[in-house]
């Protein structure tokens, strides 16, 4: 008896947890048919391309296509790990990723903070949308402005600098090493801070006026209500930008380190872009472009994963 | 009191340097990031032989309409503007929509599939397949010389996603309690409840997607290049470009003795300029639109009130 | 209804055949395999010209000319298609019923060309990277259908085993649209590499010439002391370019002085035929430590290895730069842009510099047709009888000076029994890229087949070979210049170009892309892109071990692949040459 009611019991237990299970389905039914369609949208469009893939281990030829190419193993990878370019080509990536990185996300930061600083919404307005703009000028602009301000020839800061007298000749800046990672650097931030602060400002005037009095009352001043208020209220985006554009940190992009790279500072300049390009691209070596591709996306992907599980870790909710 | 009323004046005085401060930087910012697109404008009406000197700063040394005139003279220059404009609209609209809509999906703690989901569409971010493989795609999709091949395959953003998540996330969750208190379903909660509280992140989004279909010209160069209702004025502006920089050393033709001189009035240097005000100006009236939508705090208050 | 058609359309064919076959005279027996090939071919005869001539231009009309067709063509080179109002190509259109359309590249070339071929979607024809759609089996052989038609039999028998040796197949695939001369042009100035010198340094020298670096430096050393500034403008001594793929300017140098033609990135020996890198032998050694020393004497400036293209220009089109090493049509715009401004002794002029007791090669010889490149026929073209049947009637003379010249009176006037130049009218459309794609038939003229050169009765093919047109064109500086020089071109202070071996120029060959030899090439390449800004920016002590290290690296790379595919492909084009 007192067996057969326990088996009842876990019976009914099991089938309420069904029945529970299927409830919540049920419930979730709408949820499903917002996400669904946009999955499928997706697999087609990212997932299943990626059979391409199969063109890393081949010596694959556009004109005879996946079937009729050459299958050449792991040839590729062997190609390119082998080489010791493309180790520095690596490095160079990794150095200019990070450094974009840190002065990217410190100066749309910091200029989105100072903005909402800012009382006279028409000002701020005027200094938003001027901050912006360069965005919007190709790379080949912004290049050849900064390689004029540059210049060892009447350049803008040269003259200022010898104005000073902090240098006695002119430097070339864009002809040596120790420079090229800073100058790359700051071209990004020149030309994309305005850019990427939207989307901070934009979190910014989410967060509760509410917070902002309390602080207040509590005796807080500006630097108070920046650090206790501002900040952790943008700090949601900041992590999830944050974890998002680490997976990206093997792409530093290729333009100003093209249109900038020159023979004197090439060791430093090539990004695995640029490598791609010369060895991959411009050669018609597909497979080598593929090979490098695939390479890329199990560094994003693992570090996205490190990085959110530390950022779990120390926040306790991991982004995904 | 006495103490307080020091801390008030101390801080009427801190205030003032601060603003002070803050606002010379701003003026600096203001020159800094106006100084090359006002640049770029001087150049595109500098006499383009004049700009190869070079030393065109804040003014044009010999204004000239000419670049304008040789970017306008394009029987294309419509089809493409039209294409563009509606191309931006929807890829902006459904973009917007669809961010939305699986952001909030997302967002729910209770939905069942929501790791899974999340790690499906954030995959992508960082997988490509290729230039080739995606060209078969389009080409099994029949998208090839296909208008749509300009909205489907950037449709769901996956960042644009994660972006809106997060922003709702961060929305108290009285919002939703109170909506399911209601009984509201999910759509009623989403339409009336959420998207008017997420006009900020919405506006960012709006903002991306915009620029993002505007500025494009690689798809119209791989996937539509040889019908010519399909192009777009990037395209357009490409092609100019690209022919400015051939004119005069034709490398197929640099025969030996054919180089008359060349008394072209454009150059590289001055189409591009005349390019990037034409082909950027349009878009940039898009953003102090949605300015107004980042104004603190106005939303949340509302729906709270 | 659909039987009535095919009547119109039997009667039509039969009575084009007649047509043909009475203008066809001239060439009867080409006539006669056209009909009798095959039943392709037969189409073929339908669409050449007839006998009725255009009332308005006199030109002869294609049979086929009411039966629409349209063309599309995909070009390797950036550019920008006539709008479709273009008098000149209504009128050819309305004469042949044929449209061409154009497409200019716009993104990267590699990138489209990759698609094109992976989607087999290619166009009716295709200028440019012939050996990627030959090797993609995308591509036509052309050898025997061009014989059919009387024209470009005519004008291509004589080139058909250069034509046939091109992509190592025994195939022809492509019908060369560019330096296939009739007769060579005379040769008025050097349109390529060389060495070039500011008009005003060899004035102020007395009209002497340069022939080796140190007298180039010399003149140049001593013009800068004596004219620290021209124009207000600080004068510079010697640019390098050193910009992207144009960094020809910084690696080059070393192969002409040398005596070799224009080869690429080897030089060839002319006796064993083995091609050898030039980049690391004693002259240039020489070369760039002739750089370093006048980098230290300030004839030089570092800004020049950090500038880019447009700044280099400028520089030059500032008329402060006395001398740099370059491809004529690189810096062109530069030269125009003085001529513009009137400052005609600021131009350049090419200086025949050589090593001592070489012999300058900087011109090559006309007539050097590849073998690769052209216009390319693909499956995909939807009638290849009537396009050839097109390229045929284009080739007339009336419609080639139709197209070059223009209509007599109006566009260009006869000067002597066979000279001719252009009106100023026409000349200042000519001038202007614009004006010429829009009221002229270049566009067309450029990417079909053409007469280029001179004609048997020594009328220049187009006002490019026109020695009338030439000096008419020239500025009384120039005129003046020249006379003092003793020469009549300005080409007349370099050596007459030496006919070119069979294989010339390397830079042409078709390396496969990926292989081994490409990777190679593009290897040392980089080691020397790396090296030559630094050498020549070391300081004088240094130099030597610097030199040391770079030929190390430069053997560390690895060129050896690459120098055997040139010597095997050398060897093939050697070969068939011989046959």
């Amino acid at each position: 008896m007192e067996q057969k009611s326990v088996v009842l019991q876990t019976k009914t237990i099991q089938t309420n947890k069904r029945l529970k299970r299927v409830k919540e389905y049920k419930q979730q039914i709408p949820l499903f048919i917002m996400v669904i369609p946009c999955m499928i949208l997706t697999f087609i469009f990212c997932y299943y391309p990626l059979s391409g893939w199969i063109m890393a281990f081949q010596n694959f030829r556009p004109a005879k296509g996946y079937w009729h190419s050459k299958f050449v193993g792991f040839d590729q990878f062997t190609f390119m790990f082998n080489d010791p370019v493309f180790w520095r080509t690596f490095k160079n990536t990794i150095g200019m990723s990070i450094m974009n990185l840190v002065f990217g996300f410190v100066f749309a930061i910091g200029f989105a903070l100072l903005l909402n600083e800012i009382r006279s919404i028409g000002f701020k307005r005027v200094v938003q949308t001027a901050s912006y703009l360069p965005h919007f000028l190709s790379w080949v602009i912004v290049c050849s402005l900064i390689s004029n301000i540059l210049s060892t020839y009447d350049g803008t800061l040269n003259n200022l600098l010898m104005g000073l007298g902090l240098i006695d000749k002119p430097v070339l800046w864009l002809g040596e090493q120790k420079y090229f990672w800073w100058i790359v650097a700051f071209s990004h931030v020149w030309k994309e801070v305005g850019w990427n602060s939207i989307i901070y400002i934009a979190a910014m005037s989410s967060i509760d006026t509410e917070l902002y009095e309390a602080c207040e009352i509590d005796g807080g001043n500006r630097y108070r209500k920046m650090w206790h208020v501002t900040l952790p209220g943008i700090r949601p985006t900041i992590v999830v930008l944050l974890i998002m554009n680490l997976g990206w940190l093997l792409n530093a992009g290729f333009e100003v380190q093209y249109l900038f790279g020159r023979g004197l500072v090439m060791d430093v300049s090539e990004t695995i872009d640029i490598y791609v390009l010369k060895y991959g691209i411009t050669l018609g070596n597909y497979s080598l472009g593929t090979a490098a591709g695939i390479f890329k996306s199990v560094i994003s992907i693992a570090l996205v994963s490190i990085s959110n599980y530390i950022s779990g870790k120390l926040d306790e909710n991991s982004v995904f | 009191m006495k103490n307080s009323g020091l801390a008030t004046k101390g801080s009427k005085i801190e205030s003032f340097i601060f603003y002070t401060i803050n606002t010379i930087i701003m003026l600096a910012v203001i020159v800094v990031m106006i100084y090359p697109f006002w640049n770029t404008i001087v150049v595109s009406f500098n006499n383009a032989k004049d700009t190869l000197l070079g030393g065109i700063t804040f003014f044009p040394r010999v204004f000239s309409l000419y670049n304008y005139q040789t970017v306008f003279k394009n029987d294309l220059l419509v089809t493409g503007a039209v294409n563009s404009v509606t191309r931006t609209l929807l890829s902006t609209v459904l973009g917007v929509f669809i961010s939305a809509l699986v952001g909030y999906v997302l967002s729910r703690p209770e939905f069942l599939w929501r790791k899974f989901v999340t790690r499906y569409f954030l995959v992508t971010m960082y997988i490509s397949a290729g230039l080739i493989p995606n060209y078969f795609l389009m080409k099994d999709l029949n998208l090839i010389n296909n208008y749509f091949v300009y909205i489907l395959p950037g449709l769901v953003s996956v960042f644009n996603i994660i972006i809106v998540r997060s922003y709702m996330q961060s929305l108290p969750a009285s919002l939703f309690e109170a909506s399911y208190i209601d009984g509201a379903g999910h759509f009623r909660c989403f339409i009336q409840i959420i998207l008017p509280c997420c006009k900020p992140v919405l506006a960012t989004v709006a903002l991306w997607c915009a620029v993002g279909a505007w500025n494009s010209w690689f798809d119209t160069f791989i996937y539509a290049s040889s019908k010519e209702s399909l192009t777009t004025l990037q395209y357009e502006m490409m092609k100019l470009l690209s022919s400015s920089m051939n004119s005069g050393a034709n490398q197929s033709a640099s025969s030996i003795y054919g180089n008359r001189p060349v008394t072209d009035s454009v150059t590289p240097v001055s189409m591009q300029a005349a390019v990037t005000v034409v082909a950027s100006v349009p878009i940039l009236l898009v953003y102090p639109f949605l300015q107004k939508y980042f104004v603190k705090g106005v939303t949340i208050g509302a729906v709270k009130g | 209804m659909k039987k009535f058609k095919k009547v119109l359309a039997a009667i039509l064919a039969s009575s084009v055949v007649l047509s043909f076959a009475a203008c066809g005279s001239k060439d009867n027996s080409s006539g006669a395999t056209t009909s009798s090939q095959t039943s392709t071919s037969t189409a073929a005869a339908t669409t050449s010209a007839t006998a009725e001539k255009d009332p308005e231009t006199g030109l002869p009309m294609m049979a086929d000319r009411n039966n629409p067709i349209t063309f599309k063509v995909f070009l390797r080179d950036p550019g920008q298609a006539p709008s479709k109002d273009n008098p000149v190509l209504k009128k050819i259109t309305e004469l042949t019923g044929v449209t061409m359309e154009f497409e200019f590249l716009v993104g990267d070339l590699q990138q489209k060309i990759g698609v094109m071929l992976a989607g087999g979607d290619y166009p009716d024809v295709v200028f440019g990277e012939g050996a990627k759609f030959v090797d993609a089996g995308a591509a036509i052989p052309i050898e025997d259908k061009i014989l059919n038609y009387p024209n470009l039999k005519r004008h291509y028998e004589k080139f058909m085993d250069k034509m046939k040796a091109g992509f190592g197949d025994g195939h022809a695939y492509t019908i060369e649209n560019y330096n296939a001369y009739e007769n060579d042009p005379p040769i008025f100035q050097n349109g390529g590499a060389g060495f070039f010198m500011q008009k005003a340094v060899i004035e102020e020298s007395g009209y002497k010439i340069p022939k080796t670096v140190d007298e180039y430096f010399q003149m140049i050393e001593d013009y800068k002391a004596k004219h620290p500034d021209i124009d207000g403008v600080k004068t510079i001594g010697f640019e390098v370019l050193s910009d992207g793929w144009r960094d020809f300017c910084l690696r080059n140098p070393a192969m002409h002085l040398l005596g070799s033609g224009n080869e690429g990135d080897v030089i060839v020996d002319q006796n064993s035929f083995t091609a050898s890198l030039y980049q690391i032998t004693d002259t240039a050694k020489a070369w760039y430590k002739k750089l370093n020393d006048e980098y230290h004497k300030g004839i030089i400036e570092a800004e020049t290895f950090t500038q880019n293209y447009d700044q280099y220009i400028a520089r030059l089109s500032s008329g402060a730069v006395l001398g740099t090493f370059d491809q004529y049509w690189n810096f062109q715009k530069a030269d125009d842009t003085l001529k513009a401004a009137k400052k005609f002794n600021r131009t350049y002029i090419a200086v025949p510099i050589a090593n001592p007791g070489v012999k300058d090669n900087f011109i090559d010889p006309p007539a050097a047709i590849t073998g690769t490149g052209g216009l390319l026929i693909t499956k995909n073209c939807k009638n290849v009888d009537r396009l050839l049947a097109y390229y045929d009637y284009l080739l007339n003379r009336e419609v080639q000076d139709y197209l070059a010249w223009g209509v007599e009176g109006k566009d260009w006037v006869k000067v002597g029994t066979n000279g001719r130049k252009l009106t100023d009218e026409r000349r200042d459309i000519m001038r202007d890229t614009a004006k010429k794609r829009e009221m002229t038939g270049d566009t067309l003229w450029q990417y079909t087949p053409k007469m280029q050169g001179m004609y048997d009765d020594g009328t220049p093919c187009d006002p490019g070979a026109s020695k009338e047109e030439y000096m008419a064109a020239l500025s009384e500086y120039d005129q003046n210049f020249l006379k003092a020089l003793n020469v009549e071109f300005p080409a007349g202070i370099l050596s007459e170009p030496v006919k070119r071996a069979d294989y010339y120029p390397v830079w042409s060959f078709p390396i496969e892309d990926g292989s081994p030899a490409k990777v190679a090439n593009t290897r040392f390449i980089d080691v020397c892109r790396k090296y030559d800004p630094q050498l020549i920016l070391a300081k004088p002590a240094d130099y030597d071990a610097l030199w040391d290290k770079f030929v190390k690296e430069v053997e560390a790379a690895n060129p050896q692949p690459y120098l055997d595919e040139v010597n095997r492909q050398i060897k093939e084009k050697m070969d068939a040459a011989k046959k």
